[in-house]
């Protein structure tokens, strides 16, 4: 009889208790579950593959040197120099294979380090002769503590949240500073709705903005080099060692 | 002896109904440092209220050039207009029919992926889709120059 009782508790606390642990788990970090609804779930679990994913972006081909793997529950891309002695480009993205208009996106990820380095989250669309573009997180270490981007040791210590109407059409930017996001995984979201797009740090809004973006965007996870990071040289840190680290991307739905 | 299960089958129930409409996001493994999940957002006042303001056009820092020049470029065909922009130049990033309306070591901030990438495809790649974007990218930023170039933007300036 007590074998019997002690099997209905655990039955019943599987049935109530576990649930709610999922539930929890893909909610927008910090966010009600109750005003969203899960579209897209990539939780780069090691053995899969990127079956939902390119590696390339559409104007240019894939470098066959390649410089990502999925391993231990995360996708890594780290700095590499191509056959040529080059670094290059290394761009992954749901283009042709998912989009959508409007939503909550969010990643978790560590960044890497060093001269010339710009990871970034950020999400496209290409239509005609437009490229609309919303830069949920882009971070320039190599910039160095003058700039503001990052520490001594050219570690990220900020980074930046940017929307574009255009390629050189500039609806708003925001940078701000943080702990070492080189050093630890950290949330970087954004919720996009008609009329208002808002950007959150582990949860936190940091940035929202009045502006109308209406195309569906697909994902994209990079690791490109320069702009503000400057030019990758021989101090930049190469291999898996100096990783851009993402553990998931997800996308919601907004219910209300 | 039956009373304690029935009891804690109610109590379950109703912390399921209460958590599942408003279940947050649990702190998976590598989550915030202490402090921040208490930081975390708890409705829409924790929300910055959002700013207004007109586009911008940081890169109306380049040099004015003629529309027209560029329309002109975009015109050739594939392998005259590869010919145009890197006229003998070995592979490496140089680009001197680009030199007048990008000149090297010009500062653009912030840069949108959509321009750096088609630029660098270019100059790297020299793919010809995304030099006919990288041409698109540069007769638009002429096309509705709104400031004399020279003036930079600064995000920071902002930063709270």
């Amino acid at each position: 009889m007590k074998h019997c009782k002690a099997s209905i508790l655990a039955m019943l606390m599987a049935m109530f208790l576990l649930p709610v642990q999922v539930l929890a788990q893909y909610a927008p970090y910090g966010q009600s579950s109750r005003n969203y609804a899960l579209t897209f779930s990539e939780e780069f679990n090691t053995g899969s593959t990127l079956s939902r994913w390119n590696d390339f972006i559409w104007y240019e081909s894939s470098n066959p040197t390649k410089n990502y793997v999925i391993e231990n529950g995360a996708l890594k891309i780290w700095p590499q120099r191509d056959a040529s002695n080059n670094f290059f480009n290394r761009t992954i993205d749901t283009d042709g294979k998912f989009s959508q208009r409007y939503g909550y996106f969010e990643m978790e990820a560590k960044l890497p380090y060093g001269k010339g380095v710009w990871p970034a989250f950020w999400l496209l669309a290409h239509i005609g002769d437009r490229r609309p573009e919303i830069d949920i997180m882009e971070a320039y270490p190599g910039g160095g503590p003058d700039t503001g981007w990052s520490d001594t040791s050219l570690h990220p210590t900020a980074y930046g949240m940017t929307i574009w109407k255009d390629a050189s059409v500039l609806a708003g930017s925001r940078a701000i500073t943080t702990p070492d996001l080189s050093a630890g995984f950290h949330k970087y979201a954004v919720r996009w709705e008609p009329g208002k797009i808002t950007f959150y740090f582990d949860g936190v809004a940091r940035y929202s903005r009045v502006v109308s973006l209406n195309d569906p965007m697909y994902i994209l996870l990079s690791l490109w080099f320069g702009s503000a990071s400057g030019e990758p040289d021989a101090s930049t840190p190469v291999g898996k060692a100096n990783s851009f680290e993402i553990r998931y991307v997800r996308v919601w739905r907004i219910l209300r | 002896m039956k009373l304690p299960l029935v009891a804690f089958a109610v109590v379950s129930a109703i912390t399921l109904t209460s958590t599942m409409g408003v279940a947050q996001n649990l702190n998976p493994p590598g989550g915030p440092p202490a402090g921040t999940q208490a930081g975390a957002p708890e409705g829409p006042s924790a929300e910055p209220p959002p700013e207004q303001g007109p586009d911008e056009f940081p890169f109306d820092v380049l040099p004015a050039a003629n529309p027209a020049d560029l329309q002109q470029i975009a015109a050739l065909s594939d392998n005259e207009l590869l010919a145009r922009l890197f006229n003998g130049a070995p592979p490496g990033g140089d680009a001197p029919g680009l030199q007048r309306f990008f000149p090297a070591g010009t500062r653009v901030f912030p840069m949108s992926h959509g321009f750096a990438g088609a630029r660098d495809a270019c100059l790297k790649q020299r793919s010809v889709v995304a030099c006919r974007l990288h041409l698109q990218d540069l007769y638009k930023i002429n096309a509705n120059r709104r400031a004399p170039p020279g003036l930079m933007n600064n995000p920071f300036g902002r930063t709270p």
